[in-house]
C-alpha cells in the first residue's frame, strides 16, 4: 500500500496502526444487538397509536356532531308534533267524542294547539280575531247583523 | 467472510421473509470499518457503539429507498459521518464550554480510556488530531488511516476533491507543527 499524501517528516515510529481496542466479543454481538434493536423498533411501530388530530381538535369536533344531532333531532320532530295534534283531532271528531267537550274545553284545547303552532297561524286568523273583538266591545248581537244581511 | 454483493443484500432486503436476514448480512459486512471510522472521531468506545447503532438503525429504515446511485459502503459511511458530527456538535452545546475545551477532554479521557492501547507517539497523533476542525480532522481520517481515494471522501462529504486536497495538506502541516512543539 503506497501512500504519496503521507509527510515524510513525521516523527520515527508513526504508523497507520490502529491505536484503539474494543470489548472482547464486541463485534461478535453486536449483529444481534442492532437485530434487537430493529425487532423493537418494529414492535413499537405496531403498538404506537398516533392520533390524527389532538385532543383539544377531536373534543370539539364531538361537541359539534352533538349540537348538530340534536339541532336536528329539534327540527325533524316539530312537524311530527303538529302531525300529532291534528291526529289527536280527527280522533275527537271521529269518535264522537267532540259531542262530550265542553265549549270551554273545545276552546281550551284550541288555545293550546295555537299557542303550539304559531308558526302556520296566517294573516286572515289575526284578522278574524280583530273583527270578534271589536263586535264583544261594542256589544253588537249577531241576530242583527244576520237580519241586515 | 466473504462479502455479499450490493445488488444481492439488496434484492434479498426487497423480499420480506429474507429481509432480517439480509440487513444482518450487511451489518457483518461492515460494522467493523464503520465502527473504526466513527471511533477514531469520538474516540471512545461507548459513543461509537451508540452512533454505530443509530447508523444501521437509520440505513434499515432507509435502505428500502436506497437509490444504488453510489456503493452501500458509500452509503453508510455518510451517515454514520453526519451521525458523528450531530454528535460532536451536541456535546459542545451541551457543556456550552468552547471547543478547545471539549477537544481537551476528549484528549484528557484518552489517556485514561482502557480501550486505547497506543504508544506515547499514537497518542500524540491523537492528541494533534483533536486539535484541527472536525471536517479537517474527518479528512485527515478517511484518507490517512482509512486510505480511501478522493473521490470517495469527495462524494461521502459533498466538497471536491481540490479542496479536500487543501484540506489533507493544512492538517498534515498542522500535525507536524503540533508534534514539534512537543
Amino acid at each position: 500500500m503506497k501512500h504519496d499524501d503521507i509527510p515524510d517528516n513525521l516523527p520515527e515510529g508513526m504508523n497507520r496502526e490502529n491505536p484503539f481496542r474494543v470489548p472482547d466479543g464486541y463485534f461478535d454481538r453486536f449483529p444481534l444487538k442492532i437485530a434487537e434493536r430493529i425487532a423493537e423498533e418494529n414492535q413499537s411501530k405496531v403498538i404506537r397509536f398516533t392520533p390524527l388530530l389532538k385532543p383539544a381538535p377531536l373534543l370539539a369536533i364531538a361537541a359539534t356532531l352533538v349540537t348538530i344531532a340534536v339541532v336536528s333531532y329539534k327540527i325533524l320532530n316539530k312537524p311530527n308534533e303538529v302531525f300529532e295534534q291534528d291526529e289527536i283531532s280527527n280522533y275527537v271528531y271521529q269518535e264522537g267524542i267532540i259531542d262530550e267537550l265542553s265549549d270551554e274545553e273545545i276552546l281550551d284545547y284550541s288555545d293550546f294547539a295555537n299557542a303550539d303552532s304559531t308558526f302556520h297561524k296566517s294573516k286572515s286568523d289575526s284578522e278574524t280575531t280583530n273583527i270578534q273583538n271589536y263586535l264583544l266591545d261594542e256589544d253588537v248581537d249577531i241576530n242583527d247583523i244576520i237580519n241586515e244581511m | 467472510m466473504e462479502e455479499i454483493s450490493d445488488r444481492e443484500i439488496l434484492d434479498r432486503f426487497a423480499n420480506v421473509k429474507t429481509r432480517n436476514d439480509a440487513f444482518n448480512v450487511l451489518v457483518r459486512q461492515y460494522q467493523q470499518r464503520l465502527y473504526w471510522h466513527i471511533r477514531k472521531m469520538v474516540l471512545d468506545h461507548d459513543d461509537a457503539d451508540d452512533i454505530l447503532q443509530n447508523t444501521f438503525i437509520k440505513a434499515f429504515k432507509a435502505l428500502d429507498n436506497f437509490r444504488e446511485d453510489s456503493k452501500i459502503y458509500t452509503w453508510l459511511y455518510k451517515i454514520a459521518t453526519n451521525e458523528c458530527i450531530t454528535f460532536l456538535n451536541n456535546k459542545k452545546k451541551r457543556f456550552f464550554v468552547p471547543m478547545v475545551d471539549v477537544e481537551y477532554q476528549l484528549s484528557q479521557n484518552l489517556e485514561t480510556d482502557a480501550y486505547f492501547s497506543g504508544d506515547r507517539i499514537q497518542m500524540k497523533l491523537q492528541q494533534a488530531l483533536l486539535t484541527l476542525p472536525d471536517k479537517q480532522r474527518l479528512v485527515f481520517n478517511m484518507k490517512y488511516f482509512d486510505d480511501l481515494k478522493y473521490e470517495e471522501i469527495s462524494e461521502i462529504l459533498g466538497t471536491s476533491v481540490g479542496a479536500l486536497k487543501a484540506s489533507y495538506h493544512h492538517a498534515v502541516k498542522k500535525i507536524e507543527e503540533f508534534i514539534k512543539q512537543i
